[in-house]
């Protein structure tokens, strides 16, 4: 391209030009690289937070082999007291009082106490903010007796040995004027028992499950 | 005579000057396009990189998704087992072993008073801060011979209050009935007596 001849008209043409650069420029600034740089921008953010998560995640993946180990020591304690060592009474067709009756009347025996009746008294739940919270319940039985304190002290104390999750709830001792050292005694006994009996299955699911 | 001849027009001629803005605009009107083009390109370029990384990252975390969900639901029911065993134990850790108990009522009763009546009740129920206690109260009902009866009776009920076999236990002990024994067999300083003991909360943790 051949600039104009004269001065004057050769500088008009460079200023349109320089205006139509700069022009251009800002078109292709503006709508082109201006989205694109923006969109970039984005991008980096995104992988830079991507990268964030992948690292967490990750570390957290890292400790899934602990964690399991962790589970199944957790479910082996629960299936130890629970199932192992009976701590939580069972259900026999339904019925608490046959094993309950079966315990108590063997430290009876082992104390040579006898006794005049076990009988069922009630399943009462656990006072709580949230009651469905708490996986177990509290089955009681009423036991009926005449003894001296010295072998109720000796029955209660095998009872109680026996298994560190029941607990005597309750106890009244009326002394017999007629028969000296002989009182009559009544007792609770009280079990934990499972809310729902699939909860242990579910436990141990979880351990094979993971 | 020396002659000087221009064999060169004027319009012709180069210019001698160092700046020739002519020539700067032909480049310029090359390089500046060029060098426009060059760095969208390279614009390009780098968008596209960045976008395959992106891409790969999140195929990458897709996958990590997925193991991720089960190493959560993992946490959770370790969390829920734990909470399990921990009701559990708590169920253990708030019973209160009543033959030592006995025990101990026997060794602090004095001689000089017969208990006639021995009862210890429970209530399951929640304390002010919201947690699952049992509530042990226990009645000592008896009859107190001899000459200071008064003292007598003051006296077993502070070995309740203060002695080491019950401070743990019991928050107070307190009489709550002392009369005059009306029994036929009665002597005249007897008295009959029920000692009221409230025991300190068992929390179920």
């Amino acid at each position: 391209m051949k600039l104009p001849e004269t001065k004057k008209e050769r500088n008009q043409t460079i200023i349109l030009i320089i205006i139509g650069i700069i022009f251009i420029v800002y078109v292709s600034g503006s709508y082109a690289i201006k989205p694109l740089i923006k969109k970039r921008s984005d991008q980096l953010n995104n992988i830079e937070e991507l990268k964030s998560n992948i690292e967490m995640v990750e570390n957290v993946i890292k400790l899934v082999k602990a964690s399991r180990q962790v589970n199944r020591d957790v479910v082996a304690e629960i299936v130890q007291l629970t199932e192992t060592s009976n701590y939580v009474m069972k259900a026999r067709l339904g019925n608490y009082l046959i094993g309950a009756t079966e315990l108590i009347e063997k430290s009876a025996k082992e104390e040579n106490v006898p006794l005049e009746s076990i009988r069922e008294l009630n399943i009462t739940d656990i006072t709580s903010v949230k009651i469905s919270n708490n996986p177990f319940r509290l089955y009681s039985v009423k036991v009926s007796l005449e003894c001296g304190m010295h072998d109720l002290v000796l029955l209660l104390k095998n009872i109680e040995a026996s298994n560190p999750y029941l607990a005597i709830s309750e106890i009244t001792i009326t002394g017999q004027p007629s028969k000296w050292g002989q009182h009559n005694v009544e007792f609770n006994v009280q079990w934990p028992i499972w809310r729902d009996k699939e909860i242990i299955a579910e436990i141990i699911k979880s351990c094979e499950s993971h | 005579m020396s002659i000087q001849v221009d064999l060169i027009l004027p319009e012709e001629q180069r210019n001698a000057s160092a700046f020739n803005m002519q020539a700067l605009m032909r480049i310029l009107s090359i390089v500046g396009p060029a060098v426009l083009i060059l760095l969208i390109i390279m614009l390009i370029i780098s968008f596209m990189t960045t976008s395959s990384e992106l891409k790969n990252l999140e195929i990458q975390w897709q996958t990590l998704e997925v193991k991720k969900d089960k190493a959560d639901n993992l946490r959770n029911q370790i969390s829920d087992n734990k909470e399990v065993l921990s009701k559990l134990k708590g169920i253990r850790n708030s019973r209160i072993e009543w033959h030592k108990q006995l025990i101990n009522f026997m060794a602090a009763t004095p001689k000089s008073i017969q208990l006639n009546k021995l009862s210890i009740s429970q209530d399951l129920k929640l304390d002010e801060r919201k947690q699952s206690i049992r509530a042990y109260k226990v009645s000592l009902a008896g009859k107190a011979t001899g000459n200071k009866v008064d003292i007598t009776v003051a006296g077993f009920n502070r070995i309740l209050s203060t002695s080491p076999l019950f401070t743990p236990y019991i928050e107070l002990a307190q009489v709550t009935d002392y009369e005059k024994d009306n029994s036929s067999d009665a002597e005249k300083n007897d008295r009959v007596f029920t000692i009221d003991c409230t025991y300190k909360p068992r929390i179920f943790e």
